[in-house]
């Protein structure tokens, strides 16, 4: 009997040290993610917790202007808004890049291509790229789909928006689509990774 | 003097040819390549005409071709899509880089990125040092410095 109360404390502590690991490797689906204040576009800062219309979650997108790969899916990223912030999971934008390293993706080009795309969602800038970091991101565009759990944001997707960067018309699998689906629907997301080619996050140079 | 033009145009032509090779591959083949192999280090790089940061590292590996020839192996893979084919040679043309490269022809990125590497999450650059079981991974653009250094440590590894 005393071995299983040791084992089972044994199971505990490592429970305990599991889920409170550093996110040093990023966050996979299941981690609890932590909630951000970044400033959006509009000069307003933007946290999960007081974004009205993420009621059961949200569809985070880190992306920026210049990458070719973001802008082949800024279309795609503006549908995902149209069709999931009516049921709960708008799109939250962030662009990590170092804009001294990518003039293209300065704060104030960042309100300009906003504007020219009419984007319907947040962008915000994450300026010490803090949150790419504890998040894992490493390139754009790359989807961190977050359910809502009280006041937690766990993570249930990570990864591609579809299967067909160069042309929205030929995609057969819609990763993001399908985990939020899955979601909607009280189903444990399917695919909940999804790896994609991408641009490196232009880090800052220590 | 048609003869000679003729010639001079077979030379040309020939000059053009052996300028610059992209071989388009799909996913067996890219296996293949990354078979380890323990005479040699072989450095893999996955870049594309469309990455500024990919396109500026490009001479380094033209550099450590060159220096280390018979001791390192450069295979350059463009994950350029197929039909940008001529964008990418225009670029290894413009850099003067010579030996045969490829071009990974297969979009759906979930179904090998893992398999090349499963630290990789999909950013380019990409560059792999690898020399029968030791590998290392780069995920980011690299300087002379960087590269020479993460050689040496491979090429003095027993």
């Amino acid at each position: 009997m005393n071995k299983f109360f040791t084992s089972l404390s044994v199971m505990l502590v490592a429970f305990l040290l599991w889920s409170n690991k550093p996110a040093g490797d990023g966050y996979k689906p299941g981690d609890k993610a932590r909630d951000f204040s970044l400033k959006n576009i509009d000069g307003k800062m933007l946290s999960l917790a007081t974004f009205p219309e993420a009621t059961k979650g949200a569809i985070v997108v880190f992306t920026c202007n210049h990458c070719p790969f973001s802008k082949m899916y800024e279309d795609r990223i503006i549908a995902l808004d149209a069709k999931y912030k009516p049921k709960g999971y708008p799109v939250v934008a962030i662009n990590p890049n170092d804009p001294s390293r990518v003039p293209d993706d300065s704060f104030e080009k960042m309100i300009e291509r906003a504007k020219e795309k009419g984007f319907t969602f947040p962008y915000l800038v994450d300026e010490t790229q803090e949150i790419a970091k504890t998040y894992g991101a490493t390139n754009t565009p790359h989807v961190f789909v977050l359910e809502k759990k009280g006041k937690d944001w766990i993570v249930r997707f990570v990864g591609a928006i579809d299967d067909n960067a160069k042309d929205a018309s030929q995609v057969k699998e819609r990763y993001v689509e399908e985990a939020v689906d899955n979601l909607l629907s009280g189903k444990k997301v399917s695919k909940a990774q999804v790896k994609a080619i991408g641009c490196t996050i232009k880090w800052k140079q220590s | 003097m048609k003869k000679l033009l003729f010639v001079v145009g077979l030379f040309w032509s020939v000059g053009m040819l052996s300028a610059q090779n992209i071989r388009v591959i799909k996913k067996k083949e890219l296996l293949e390549l990354l078979k380890p192999s323990e005479n040699e280090v072989v450095i893999y790089n996955f870049w594309a005409s469309w990455c500024a940061p990919c396109v500026k590292e490009l001479p380094i590996f033209r550099q450590t071709a060159e220096k280390w020839a018979g001791k390192v192996k450069v295979v350059l893979i463009s994950l350029d899509f197929a039909e940008d084919l001529e964008k990418a040679k225009k670029i290894l043309q413009k850099k003067e880089i010579t030996f045969d490269t490829f071009l990974l022809d297969e979009t759906k990125y979930n179904t090998w990125i893992d398999d090349v590497e499963p630290r990789w999450q999909g950013a380019i650059p990409m560059t792999i040092l690898q020399k029968g079981k030791k590998r290392v991974f780069l995920n980011e653009e690299l300087t002379w410095e960087q590269l020479e250094k993460e050689l040496n440590v491979l090429l003095n590894a027993k």
